[in-house]
């Protein structure tokens, strides 16, 4: 049971926003879609829902081919970026039409939430701040009970208390129902603990594709004086380098060696890898 | 692949219903008011005239049709529902929309015709009586409210699907596309009457044909809008379903 | 939890559990925070969660209750102390000297310090 995408490519106008990206999701666990801004997040999410199409490759939901594919849309749930319901609709209606739409959808649980953010349901769409409107999309996301949950940039306009809540809540939600999440952002910090397998997107290709411990068991930093440091990363993968006076860091990928004294070995976090990784990118 | 068209078309068919009731409170409105007021303020001074107003329902399926068919691709996407089954849905929704508008439409056409005395110099006449009967016929028999259902059944579903096509249409110009082919519709009457005249189509004879049966003006439009539709359908088929808030 | 520390979240949570049985806070035959309560309140995934808590329960320090959830065992605090002292000298004597030669400090005054620290301290 997965969503697997093949060699999915695609052209606007010129410019190619995905360059035959192939990828699989699946297992309930939670990925993290991770890419700079215009890396091709968004589209490959729009794709996957069959909002676009691509150039070219093929999206399968559970088997099934999704374009044009109740029974495969149906188990997908895109927490888009920006507002889909007509804009003068209350949050209310927009609450009744997802039920309409999804049996498994928790109307209950979904008001609860609408409390529990202060968002008022009597509201309609167009007036909600930025934050609020992403509350909103993030509640419908979080009670709706898809297999396949994806939010696109979940916490734009949030305030830090409410993005405490929303990770909060939606470990709560995965933890008593497991389902397939996939939180596309560039906001990696905040998500790197939430996420179990990582998906590194740059200029729509697919740079790094594995569990998110796979992908920093191999990187490590290394910092000490700058003459020990060059000796000490001589022949090795270097994704990024750091001097402050006299004193190197290097971010370094693959087998450690023997530390020699007066260095010191430090872990990668996943923000600091996906720096790196794009530095990397930059030079070459 | 199964269509699960029936949560789609319960919620085109729905929203639309509820817009179109009040169009259809406003016109019993106009209707209670004028009949009152012919019957109590200007008892023999003046003819009071209603007629024609299902015009107003074709613009309404009009507008419905660029602004709902947006809006309800966009919602049905979010909703899981796939493009192709809410377009039949909404093609679906808008030819029993126009059927339901048409027909309360001629039962109040048909209960303030029974209740009109020739006293009462009040006269109203909805499209069919208007092209296809005398002026003078105060009441239609049942066979013509039949016929009066038909025809504006197929004006207002013709007018809902060209909405659409102008909608579906501008969605996928892009801008240069966009100026371009506005200004190529003032040009495009002029254009098609010339291309037709070197051609050697002459469209009189269709006209007439038209003219001569009701029932030829509803294969007109009831195949016009089919025709609409399948161009929509072209139109939609590979379009970029986005947010409106770009 | 602290995400800046260099070492992987799920070795943070095993220690800290650790921490925990050793001062009490969880006591003997006493229920540990479930995964679901680590993930929401560190908010990190339940995977992470459960390779930590699984640490314990395979030392034999943590046991599972069928539906109830994770109990200290019996003489987890025992086994934990044992530890500890068996990996003191390693984890912190050996450091302590390093930086006391550093420093140019000698035994005897190293010793005086020891001493004063056992006053000092609580």
């Amino acid at each position: 049971m997965s969503i697997e995408i093949k060699n999915i490519s695609k052209n606007f106008g010129g410019t190619c926003a995905l360059d035959r990206v192939t990828l699989s999701l699946g297992d309930n666990k939670i990925y993290g879609l991770l890419g700079n801004n215009g890396a091709g997040k968004s589209t490959l999410l729009s794709i996957l829902t069959n909002r676009l199409y691509p150039g070219g490759g093929s999206v399968t939901v559970d088997g099934q081919p999704v374009a044009n594919n109740d029974q495969a849309l149906g188990k997908i749930f895109l927490v888009s970026e920006k507002n889909m319901f007509p804009d003068d609709m209350r949050v209310k209606s927009a609450l009744d039409a997802v039920a309409h739409f999804y049996p498994a959808f928790d109307r209950a649980y979904a008001e609860k939430l609408a409390d529990k953010f202060r968002l008022d349901t009597k509201q309609k769409i167009k007036a909600l701040s930025t934050g609020y409107g992403s509350i909103f999309r993030l509640i419908l996301g979080l009670s709706v009970n898809t297999p396949y949950l994806l939010f696109d940039e979940p916490v734009l306009g949030l305030d830090a208390r409410h993005r405490d809540m929303f990770y909060r809540t939606l470990m709560e939600k995965y933890t008593e129902k497991p389902c397939t999440v996939l939180i596309s952002t560039h906001l990696i910090a905040e998500a790197a603990e939430l996420i179990e397998h990582a998906v590194i997107i740059r200029n729509g290709r697919i740079l790094r594709d594995c569990p998110g411990e796979e992908l920093l068991s191999g990187a490590y930093a290394v910092s000490g004086p700058s003459a020990l440091v060059d000796s000490y990363i001589e022949g090795k993968r270097v994704l990024s380098i750091n001097t402050v006076g006299g004193l190197k860091t290097a971010a370094l990928q693959g087998e450690r060696d023997a530390l020699p004294a007066g260095l010191e070995v430090s872990r990668i976090n996943l923000q600091d890898y996906f720096i790196s990784l794009m530095e990397e990118e930059d030079k070459k | 692949m199964k269509m699960n068209l029936r949560p789609a078309f319960r919620y085109q068919f729905g929203s639309s219903l509820r817009s179109a009731v009040i169009i259809l409170l406003i016109i019993l409105a106009i209707f209670v008011f004028l009949a009152v007021g012919t019957f109590y303020i200007a008892v023999g001074a003046v003819e009071m005239r209603f007629t024609g107003y299902s015009i107003s329902f074709a613009i309404f399926l009009f507008v419905m049709g660029i602004v709902g068919v947006r809006s309800d691709m966009r919602l049905c996407l979010q909703c899981g529902v796939s493009r192709r089954t809410a377009f039949v849905s909404g093609f679906l929704a808008t030819l029993c929309l126009s059927f339901v508008l048409a027909l309360s439409l001629e039962l109040l056409t048909a209960l303030v015709q029974l209740w009109m005395r020739a006293d009462y110099h009040f006269f109203s006449a909805d499209l069919y009586q208007i092209l296809y009967l005398s002026g003078s016929q105060a009441r239609l028999t049942a066979g013509q409210h039949v016929i009066s259902v038909l025809v504006n059944t197929s004006t207002l579903f013709a007018s809902g699907l060209l909405g659409n096509f102008f909608s579906l249409l501008y969605w996928r110009l892009n801008k240069a596309l966009t100026v371009l082919v506005s200004l190529a519709f003032p040009v495009l009457p002029s254009a098609v009457s010339w291309l037709m005249y070197r051609i050697g189509v002459n469209l009189k004879p269709f006209i007439d044909w038209v003219a001569v049966s009701p029932f030829n003006f509803v294969l007109s439009f009831m195949l016009g809008g089919i025709v609409c539709a399948g161009i929509n359908w072209l139109l939609l088929r590979r379009a970029d379903i986005r947010s409106a808030a770009a | 939890m602290n995400f800046q520390d260099e070492r992987p979240i799920f070795l943070q949570l095993a220690e800290q559990l650790e921490e925990g049985i050793l001062s009490g806070a969880y006591p003997e035959e006493g229920r540990v925070p479930s995964i679901t309560e680590y993930s929401v309140a560190y908010k990190i995934n339940p995977a992470t969660a459960l390779k930590g808590v699984n640490l314990l329960v395979d030392a034999g320090l943590l046991y599972k209750k069928r539906g109830l959830g994770m109990f200290v065992a019996a003489g987890a605090r025992e086994t934990l102390v044992s530890q500890r002292r068996a990996h003191f000298y390693g984890e912190y004597i050996e450091k302590l000297v390093r930086e006391a030669k550093n420093l140019g400090l000698t035994a005897a005054e190293l010793i005086t310090m020891i001493k004063r620290g056992f006053s000092d301290v609580d």
